[in-house]
């Protein structure tokens, strides 16, 4: 939300900005044209084809560029990349505030001028002004590399946080720093080389350079968008091999929910928040092998048929096992039906044994078993449902699990309505 | 047979080791250490293939190293690098995977010997002190050369393992890794290009940012296997409640890729028919009746019509039962005259299902069963390699 605070420090980041732009041009260097001109050509290339590089975080091409612009052709010229890069046509198509984009340029200006300072500062010098050995910019380029992260991060966290309305510290964490610190490491090397290669004139040296990016960010954009898709694949998948049995359509889907919903209250980390969901979609493969009239059956199953459906845990877990992907998930699908107690299938494991995405797992299957209408029965109220969680506690389902799950149910809306 | 080859290879390798070099740059122990280091690295970032391989690239380091220093010190530095790999993989995955290690570093050794005779052709003084960009040619020249080597020595270790055959095997190698030796050869330009003066520092830093971007390509390929796997076996899950069929789909996908392959299909177009075949029963789920039956391909199309990873699949799905010429993609009357054959084998035996479909099918779909009964009669029992699709 754009308050007068964010508009206060937005404008007050641009006058920053504008004060080091007029600090920095009167030192400026000799400038070549064409090394600006060609790095101003590739950020805008880039930066308007959303550019991601393959490491964690999405810190786009344009650091290496400008940090490239700022040691070939000193600060100025790097201020003039940053300011290239950061406008995006999309991103000022997409109807965004006018703040947000004065912030955008105003704190990359900034953060890139602040370095470039730095970079003056301790000796650095442009090298189109003459060819400088590594040695000698070494110090400099670190310090100025430094500089960059650490404004970049500040002002970053700030506005973040008070558009969000967010604790300074709680932003910092949420928004991945570390990572971004390590990418921003690979795009100053980069940018180092691009920078000598300009400072020789090797432009055939340089589209051998960018070539490879190039290429592997298509891969990479298509990597990203196979990940994100990847649950809502198996999630179609399954509700298609679901459809065979009436009583349990979308049983899955809901489990899914229901066991996200307490894997995040429960403050589990995203990874295994994502195990659990995919756990949850396929907890019920191995069941598609028992007949129909087996799982729809009113009447009371004989042994050979008890027997059938205690080993779909197993039968699923060997479903998935072949599969890369979801190694994670053989052990949650496998344990989803045993009980604390020690009375549950397939091997009859006690408490803390059962791993916790399988409790997590069970709870949700059973509530959700509990809450749906069946051949032989219609499904129980909502309330009613949580006072049988709560009557099993500690029995049949973990207890930990179990509060979380009744604090979830009766805080959510969300989850409730998602039935 | 494999390590027969191996040694002839190694053996016409030292005597191009020996007639190869030109000049001997003096033996520089920390240039050697810091090779070994990159290749131990490059080794132990292996690529996993479609097909299961697990492939080495240190393309890079190799052509960095023969160009700046020539083949002896890359070759003392690659030996220890590789005896580092096969220790690694041993603790790892045991005596097997120590076993493959082994094999395939004779055969890179014996690529980056082979290399040399190559290098002897270029002016290693000008490539050392480039003034242009005219040696970053020579670079690139031999690099694609490095590629054309190493692509064809493993794809002939792969054949002679049992893989397919060579021809195959090289496009089935190139698909996959084409990007990541473009990455490496271009980046070996960039890093001979900086290495006068950058030295070191250069080529650390090329090597890292060739790392990554491999690290792209290998990300990307797993999650493709990843999908693959999962759609195989969910395939397989959704037969397990009709005994009959088990084994259908997977038998159906095997056949079709083979059939498609001979019929000249792209490799796109296999890649599609592979997964239509798996999934062309998907819509059938929950709808046993036979008057539903007729409709079950329109609902699996729409299924698959919502997974990007899909894309196109789902009009094979659509239009295996009924497509005949013209009217449909090849790749759905391949899929289709696959599952009649499967399925009237089981009721009439190979013979009686290829009269069947001899005397019904017309057309495109005729041609089709032709090739059928040739991949049939060919190999009975096991139609084509298990992975095939990729």
């Amino acid at each position: 939300m754009v308050t007068s605070r964010v508009r206060w420090f937005v404008s007050a980041v641009c006058m920053c900005a504008a004060l080091q732009v007029v600090y920095l041009s009167s030192k400026s260097s000799p400038a070549q044209v064409i090394p600006i001109l060609l790095l101003v050509g590739v950020v805008l290339v880039t930066e308007n084809l959303a550019f991601q590089l393959p490491i964690a975080g999405s810190v786009s091409l344009s650091f290496a560029a400008a940090f490239a612009a700022m040691l070939h052709s000193g600060p100025i010229a790097a201020v003039v990349v940053a300011i290239a890069a950061s406008t995006n046509l999309s991103e000022i198509r997409s109807g965004k505030p006018l703040s947000i984009h004065l912030f955008n340029v105003g704190q990359l200006v900034l953060s890139i001028g602040l370095a470039g300072t730095a970079y003056l500062a301790l000796g650095g010098r442009a090298l189109v002004s003459g060819a400088a050995a590594l040695s000698d910019i070494m110090l400099p380029a670190t310090a100025a590399a430094l500089t960059f992260y650490i404004a970049n991060v500040i002002l970053v966290s700030i506005g973040a946080s008070l558009l969000m309305q967010r604790r300074f510290l709680q932003t910092v964490q949420s928004l991945g720093f570390f990572s971004f610190g390590s990418s921003l490491v690979v795009l100053a090397l980069l940018g180092v080389l691009v920078a000598y290669l300009l400072s020789f004139q090797s432009w055939f040296g340089l589209l051998l350079l960018v070539l490879p990016f190039a290429s592997a960010r298509r891969t990479f954009r298509v990597y990203v968008e196979l990940t994100e898709a990847y649950s809502s694949t198996v999630r179609s998948l399954v509700t298609a091999i679901e459809a065979k049995d009436p009583y349990t359509r979308g049983h899955s889907e809901r489990v899914a929910k229901y066991a996200q919903a307490i894997a995040e209250h429960m403050g589990l980390s995203q990874s295994d928040v994502q195990v659990l969901e995919r756990a949850a979609l396929l907890h019920d493969v191995g069941k598609i092998g028992i007949s129909l009239d087996t799982l729809v059956s009113p009447e009371e199953l004989s042994e050979d048929e008890m027997r059938a459906i205690r080993r779909h845990p197993v039968l699923g877990a060997d479903l998935v096992t072949d599969v890369d992907f979801l190694h994670d998930i053989v052990d949650v699908v496998r344990c989803h039906h045993e009980r604390c107690d020690g009375g549950g299938y397939p091997d009859g494991i006690l408490g803390e044994d059962i791993p916790l995405l399988a409790r997590i797992l069970a709870a949700a299957d059973s509530f959700d078993a509990m809450t749906s209408d069946r051949a032989y029965r219609p499904g129980m109220p909502f309330d009613q449902a949580i006072g049988e969680l709560r009557r099993v506690a500690g029995k049949q389902l973990d207890e930990r699990v179990v509060a979380g799950f009744v604090k979830v149910l009766s805080d959510d809306a969300r989850v409730v309505r998602a039935s | 047979m494999p390590y027969l080859l191996s040694l002839i290879l190694v053996g016409g390798v030292v005597v191009g080791w020996v007639l190869g070099h030109v000049e001997r740059p003096p033996f520089d122990i920390l240039y050697v250490l810091g090779l070994t280091l990159s290749f131990a690295i490059g080794r132990m970032l292996s690529i996993q293939l479609p097909q299961g391989d697990r492939v080495q690239v240190t393309l890079m380091v190799g052509v960095v190293g023969l160009m700046l220093r020539g083949a002896d010190e890359l070759l003392i530095a690659f030996l220890v690098a590789c005896m580092i790999d096969v220790a690694y993989r041993y603790l790892q995955g045991g005596a097997h995977a120590a076993r493959q290690g082994t094999l395939d570093s004779i055969r890179s050794i014996a690529v980056i010997a082979l290399m040399s005779f190559v290098q002897s052709y270029v002016n290693p003084a000008s490539v050392r002190a480039p003034e242009g960009d005219g040696p970053l040619l020579s670079v690139l020249v031999v690099g694609a050369v490095f590629v054309a080597v190493d692509v064809l020595t493993l794809a002939v270790q792969q054949w002679l393992a049992g893989g397919a055959p060579i021809a195959e095997g090289i496009v089935l190698l190139l698909r996959p890794l084409g990007s990541v030796y473009m990455v490496h050869i271009a980046m070996a330009a960039v890093a001979i290009r900086v290495h006068p003066s950058l030295g070191s520092w250069g080529l650390g830093t090329a090597l890292l940012l060739t790392l990554i971007l491999q690290n792209s390509f290998n990300l990307y390929l797993r999650i493709r296997r990843g999908y693959a796997q999962t759609i195989e076996a969910l395939a397989h899950a959704a037969e397990l409640d009709r005994p009959d069929d088990t084994g259908h789909a997977r038998r159906v996908a095997d056949l079709a890729v083979s059939v498609g392959r001979q019929m000249g299909l792209t490799s796109d177009e296999l890649e599609k028919v592979g997964y239509a075949a798996l999934l062309h029963d998907i819509g059938r789920i929950g709808y046993e009746q036979p008057e539903a039956d007729i409709e079950h391909p329109d609902r699996g199309a729409e299924i698959v019509a919502g997974i990007p990873f899909l894309e196109g699949v789902g009009p094979l799905i659509r239009h295996h039962r009924t497509a005949h010429e013209g009217d449909a993609p090849r790749g759905a009357m391949v899929v289709g005259v696959c599952c009649r054959y499967d399925r009237l084998r089981k009721t009439h035996g190979s013979r009686g299902a290829l009269d069947i479909l001899l005397a019904d099918e017309r057309g495109y779909r005729r041609t089709v069963v032709d090739v059928v009964a040739r991949t049939v009669s060919i190999d009975g029992s096991r139609l084509v390699p298990a992975k095939s699709v990729s």
